[in-house]
């Protein structure tokens, strides 16, 4: 056996890829995992007990850092001045958008990716999910349904670590949790006002470690969760999946690793993968038996849609024409912040130490009828707030002088606002393809995006805006105002579709086991299946699929479907 | 920045935000990180979309030379005034000054880029000052210990919608 040749090849080592690797390796298969850029040190790259004062640019980062970058754009929250220096995120291949789109693609190339640095929110998707277009007559169902992906759920919940209380909700069904985030004053708050208008305020499902875990410690609470936690208290492929891959000594885990294309054998099967080693500047290829793609949704297509042959010559597995269709995304934005005048002059409170959304509004919408409102389905809403890092309020106060220094520090506790999480549906329009005349520094045909928000989703977002009034006025806040328009598409990190999963070949890209109709050995382990992103957040999900993905793999290494090498 | 502009700096960046029973701007090395800030191009407010290091670069230029005309426009303005420089005006006089440049009930006309310099330099003061240890002590930003042995929560339980609250210090 060549040294270059594996049972399975893993494409990216995050929230799906690195779980991936960690069942496969478990399982006793020899697995190679590539990743686009560096291994993450959470000494080094984290650095999140850092205090802003110890920054040379009080956050706002060195003006120059990008210069000569193909890629120069600030991929704002996640990549911050705290990691500056270190090679975390994609600044050297160029993505294109196609005129009239404006999509933000921000990418982190470390090993763990964006799942380094989540929000952790973590609610199930449940059959008004799955099974929408029966509902509502609007798309497709899933291939899934909620009994079958439950104990999925369960395992993912239980091994990430969730935390949460039970609610009896259909649109975010109930799972195994640790005990809650405790409530901070403006939750409770909150919650009164929000009962009034009857919306419901809860504990979010947050993947945060409120007592240890697996042995994974209890959060110390020290606040910077976005910039990476440095002892592992919350599910992170740095802490979790790929350390445990690694102790199999199954694992072969190649960095710089840029994958191009999956290789494919006169049958039009998938014999391997090509990549650019980004140290070496050269193109190397691996070989497996069977190949994963957990690049993060649109990379995995992008890689599909470059993978080209006799047999494929739009892109490999793509009979369906499908490939890189239905992008969704999360419409992102704030439909309302302000203040709460009764917490006016209180002490300062330590609001943001979880850095969390301790508590949300999950969909309250279209549930007894799914006919009910303007629009179809359902959004979500996270609430924050209370003593922060900055006065960022501080605009709202008019003047200076001692009067301006004690108003900033009477209205600290009480600042509030809202973000919208407000699915997209699926569109002709919105996708993604090849560029015909660009190509990254690497000679890499770049990845194009088609995208524009759809009325059912900016209903919802004119929707929230009333809510807002309305919940203000309910918790006896002040409303300073709102967005005026949604955040930029691709803001939310929340990407879906492109490779759809479903049960028609002619329809979907994958079956519902995420293996490509067409190549047998071909898996995706991310939210690139999904048919559609939910009012939910993608990462737990992604888990609990790749896990049933890999079963079924691992099912078909017995069974004789794949042969080991 | 010349010595007399960075004088001309501190000073107003301690007239936004002065010494009470916490230490002002001054104290808190306000006028060093503007200056710092300016002399690297970093633009701190303006709403502006950065997408490149040429939009950055762009807008910190522009915030360079608005900065220092907008110093030049104080003294100026003082001297239509006062008849003569800012710092050699009385602080009833420099007090005036701004007032008519912070508060819409105070707005004179014929001043809005002077009105504009006086909201560019209050946010690079508020950005200077409440990112020092200084500066969030005076709020008591909780954040500054490294961890808590747990999450404390709100300490009102029985008072979940917060009406009866002790009633504040300020």
């Amino acid at each position: 056996m060549a040294d270059n040749t594996y049972d399975v090849i893993v494409v990216g080592t995050g929230a799906g890829g690195g779980t991936a690797m960690k069942m496969l390796c478990e399982a006793g298969l020899r697995v190679c995992a590539l990743n686009s850029g560096p291994r993450t040190d959470p000494d080094k790259d984290y650095r999140n007990h850092r205090q802003v004062y110890d920054l040379k640019y009080r956050g706002y980062g060195d003006p120059l850092r990008f210069k000569d970058k193909p890629h120069q754009e600030p991929y704002s929250v996640e990549e911050s001045e705290y990691s500056e220096g270190r090679d975390l995120f994609e600044h050297d291949v160029a993505y294109s958008n196609a005129p009239g789109t404006d999509w933000y693609w921000k990418r982190c190339k470390a090993t763990g990716g964006k799942a380094n640095f989540w929000g952790r929110s973590s609610a199930r998707f449940g059959d008004i999910d799955f099974k929408a277009a029966d509902l509502d007559g609007f798309g497709e169902n899933w291939p899934v349904d909620y009994a079958e992906i439950a104990p999925w759920f369960s395992k993912a919940e239980r091994y990430m670590g969730v935390a949460s209380t039970i609610q009896n909700r259909p649109s975010n069904p109930d799972g195994d949790y640790l005990p809650p985030i405790p409530w901070r004053c403006l939750d409770y708050i909150i919650k009164k006002g929000a009962e009034k208008i009857g919306v419901p305020y809860l504990p979010d499902r947050c993947a945060q470690l409120t007592v240890a875990h697996e042995g994974h410690p209890a959060c110390h609470y020290c606040g910077n969760c976005s910039r990476g936690c440095e002892v592992g208290s919350f599910f992170s492929p740095t802490w979790f999946t790929i350390p445990e891959a690694e102790a199999t000594k199954n694992l072969t885990l190649l960095t710089h690793a840029l994958v191009r294309s999956v290789l494919l054998d006169e049958n039009g099967q998938a014999k391997g993968v090509a990549y650019v080693d980004r140290n070496a500047k050269k193109e190397v290829e691996v070989y497996a038996k069977v190949v994963v793609l957990a690049a993060s949704c649109v990379e995995t297509a992008h890689i599909m849609l470059n993978s080209k042959s006799r047999h494929w010559p739009t892109g490999v597995a793509n009979s369906s024409g499908q490939l890189g269709r239905n992008l969704c995304e999360h419409l992102y934005g704030c439909p309302g912040y302000g203040y709460l005048p009764r917490l006016l002059g209180q002490p300062a409170t330590p609001d943001s130490i979880a850095d969390s959304t301790v508590a949300w509004m999950p969909r309250w919408q279209n549930l007894k009828n799914p006919r009910e409102e303007k629009f179809i389905r359902g959004y979500s809403v996270y609430m924050g707030g209370g003593c922060g890092e900055f006065p960022g309020y501080y605009g709202e106060l008019e003047g200076f002088g001692a009067k301006f220094k004690r108003d900033i520090k009477r209205y600290y506790p009480t600042s509030v606002g809202a973000l919208i999480q407000a699915p997209t549906l699926p569109s002709p329009t919105n996708y993604v393809d090849i560029d015909p005349d660009k190509q990254d520094i690497f000679g890499i045909p770049q990845l194009r995006f088609h995208f524009q928000w759809g009325e059912n989703e900016l209903l919802m977002w004119q929707h929230s805006k009333q809510v807002m009034v309305d919940l203000f006025k309910a918790m006896g806040a002040e409303l300073w105002g709102t967005d005026v328009e949604p955040n930029r598409p691709g803001t939310s990190l929340h990407e879906t579709g492109v490779c759809r999963f479903g049960n028609d070949p002619k329809k979907f890209v994958t079956n519902k086991w995420a293996q490509t109709h067409d190549v047998p050995n071909l898996y995706i382990c991310d939210a690139s299946i999904f048919p559609n992103c939910t009012d939910k957040t993608t990462t737990m999900p992604i888990v609990a699929f790749t896990m049933r993905t890999c079963d079924y793999m691992l099912d078909n290494f017995k069974k004789g479907v794949h042969s080991r090498t | 920045m010349s010595a007399q502009q960075y004088r001309l700096v501190e000073h107003l960046a301690d007239m936004i935000i002065p010494g009470d029973d916490t230490p002002g701007a001054k104290q808190a090395g306000v006028a060093e990180f503007i200056d710092f800030m300016l002399a690297n191009r970093v633009a701190v407010s303006g709403g502006r979309d950065i997408r490149s290091t040429a939009d950055g670069i762009e807008a910190g230029n522009d915030a360079q030379v608005r900065f220092l005309s907008g110093l030049n426009w104080i003294n100026v303005r003082s001297h239509s005034e006062f008849g003569k420089a800012f710092m050699d005006c009385s602080a009833e006089q420099q007090n005036g000054m701004l007032q008519e440049l912070a508060y819409k009930d105070k707005f004179k006309p014929n001043t809005e880029s002077g009105r504009a310099f006086f909201q560019m330099i209050r946010d690079y003061t508020v950005v200077g000052y409440y990112t020092t240890r200084i500066g969030l002590e005076s709020i008591g930003y909780p954040g500054l210990r490294e961890l808590w042995p747990s999450m404390p929560g709100c300490s009102h339980p029985d008072d979940p919608e917060h009406l009866e609250l002790p009633k504040p210090a300020m």
